[in-house]
């Protein structure tokens, strides 16, 4: 019992880590530009479909896999950026978010319609030995997704507090009227930082996808739904709290799944965000970005 | 220079700014005052491009630059109204995200020019923005402006809630700044400091001009004090 909570805490946290990188993906869009992107998890879908299709024809190594997920998901993501962020009005967060929801399913029966199939396979980590911690077994795959999220977010935080770009994403998160009256390009940073989130997820996709070997279209709604849950759980708006949350949605997610079965696992994750909703509003990092920039500007 | 000719800026159907012409030149300083709602800041926001210009142009040294952004203006600088810092950036973020995207030594040689002027923030670069009293926050947004190295600075009423002490300390620091050739246009209410300190003057009444001239006549001229005024 206690040896299987232990072993389902080690796989959780590895899944939780990119649930955590989807959930920071989400965030830096939302921090930045105050918008949900609904068609976040289906570019990542795209990604993931072009390294399938990569594999399944030429047969390709691991590494080309990769790369065309990465440039699958940040392709579609300039896409979705063009279309229905930075051609709708500033104020528009509305507009955005439905036209986001429109692109969507836009990209959804793309892929159904080229890919008629309901499953298809993706490649694997094969060859690597299985990782024994004891009586704990952690699966290599997992323990790549682990250091992968523990890199990504280490070169994300110090790419934001000590690059000029950081610097104009965090005034742009801050206080978008600072960026704008200090000669910063907010149009410009509002992209990069759309195409980073979707470098993000495509690496999170790719691990997620390699660690399954199957994929269907339906990973794009899933990866939406895991890394805005992700994302609520940890509050609105801050990175440390979005991977916090991918983290303890893992962790619920797999004990869940154990002890009450699949059925039992979605109803722990929705009682889960709903008790983080009613709970913690400003979420597992602590108060609120709208919170702090009152309590800020109240000493300007 | 910069040159501003008939100038018209709206809201929807609000005439903010109607017909505004000036010119500005290196080492000048021109005060705008009006009262509340004037048009003022519209006028400033209209010259960096934060709202679109009606009609008529914008020149900067000859060329038409209406509706640039800040980030396409080399050599134009905005303290903007009410300062705008980010509260979480700290003084030291601030004064590397005026600069723009500079080379390193640029930006270190900068830094060290205008920490000399503003010693008091010196000795607070790791303290947030959100952190600084009001006249720190003024001079930080002040010294932020000036990490563009413009040739045209333009601020938006920074004595706004400051104390006289500190009122002072900005007027003195823009005296400096014209010596160095720095053009200023600064929007300003109280009229004592903006007559005694610009060259020119221009007033603005529900968008309108309605007065220019230099200060030093200005001064002489009592009905011009009763129209600044409002009377
Ligand atoms: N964003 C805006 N939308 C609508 N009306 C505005 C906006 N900004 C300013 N105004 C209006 O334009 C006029 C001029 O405002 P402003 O330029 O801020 O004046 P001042 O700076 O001289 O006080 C005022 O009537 C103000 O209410
Ligand atoms: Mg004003």
């Amino acid at each position: 019992m206690l040896l299987d909570l232990v072993q389902n805490t080690v796989d959780g946290l590895a899944v939780g880590a990119a649930y955590g990188l989807l959930a920071l993906g989400f965030t830096l869009i939302f921090g930045v530009m105050r918008r949900l992107n609904i068609a976040f998890g289906p570019s990542i879908m795209i990604g993931i479909f072009a390294g399938a299709w990569l594999h399944a024809e030429w047969s390709v190594g691991m590494v080309p896999v990769f790369l065309a997920v990465l440039a699958g998901a940040v392709i579609t993501a300039a896409y979705v950026e063009r279309i229905s962020f930075a051609a709708i009005r500033g104020d528009a967060a509305l507009a955005s978010m439905a036209s986001s929801f429109a692109i969507w399913m836009q990209l959804e029966e793309a892929v159904a319609r080229v890919f008629p199939g309901r499953t298809y396979g993706f490649p694997t980590f094969d060859g690597m030995p299985m990782i024994e911690i004891g009586p704990v077994l952690l699966r290599p795959e997992y323990l790549v997704m682990l250091v992968t999220a523990a890199a990504l977010v280490a070169a994300l935080q110090w790419g934001l507090a000590h690059t000029r770009f950081g610097l104009e994403l965090r005034t742009l998160a801050d206080r978008p009227e600072a960026a704008r009256v200090s000669g910063v390009n907010v149009a410009r940073v509002a992209f990069l930082t759309f195409l980073l989130a979707a470098a993000i997820g495509g690496i999170a996709g790719f691990l997620i996808a390699a660690a399954d070997g199957q994929i269907t279209p339906k990973i794009g709604l899933w990866a939406t739904i895991k890394g805005l849950i992700a994302m609520v759980i940890g509050g609105l708006g801050s990175l440390r709290g979005a991977l916090i949350g991918g983290l303890v949605l893992g962790v619920v997610e797999a004990n869940a799944q154990w002890f009450l079965g699949a059925a039992g696992r979605e109803m722990t994750t929705y009682a889960l965000l709903f008790l983080a909703l009613v709970l913690l509003p400003a979420g597992l990092a602590g108060r609120t970005e709208a919170g702090a920039r009152a309590e800020a500007e109240r000493r300007l | 220079m910069l040159e501003l000719s008939n100038l018209c800026v709206r809201y929807g159907h609000i005439r903010a700014l109607e017909g505004v012409s000036l010119t500005l030149k290196a080492g000048e300083a021109l005060a705008v005052a009006g009262m509340n709602g004037a048009g003022k800041s519209s006028l400033v926001r209209a010259i960096c491009g934060l709202v679109p210009v009606r009609e008529g142009q914008v020149r900067l040294d000859g060329q038409a630059i209406t509706g640039r952004p800040l980030h396409r203006l080399e050599g134009v600088a905005l303290v903007p109204e009410g300062r705008v810092l980010a509260p979480s950036l700290s003084v030291s973020e601030t004064l590397w995200l005026g600069a723009g995207r500079v080379s390193a030594r640029t930006l270190a040689a900068r830094r060290d020019g205008v920490l000399a002027r503003f010693p008091e923030l010196a000795g607070r670069l790791t303290q947030r923005a959100g952190t600084l009293s009001g006249g720190e926050a003024t001079m930080l947004a002040l010294a932020r402006g000036l990490m563009a190295a413009p040739r045209i600075l333009i601020l938006d009423e920074p004595s706004l809630g400051l104390s006289p002490a500190a009122t002072a300390r900005v007027f003195d620091t823009l005296a400096e700044l014209r010596q160095d050739g720095i053009g200023v246009l600064i929007v300003e209410q109280n009229l004592h400091l903006a007559l005694g300190f610009a060259d020119r003057f221009l007033l603005l009444q529900h968008g309108r001009p309605v007065g220019e001239g230099s200060t030093a006549e200005a001064d002489r001229s009592a009905g011009l004090e009763e129209l600044l005024l409002g009377h």
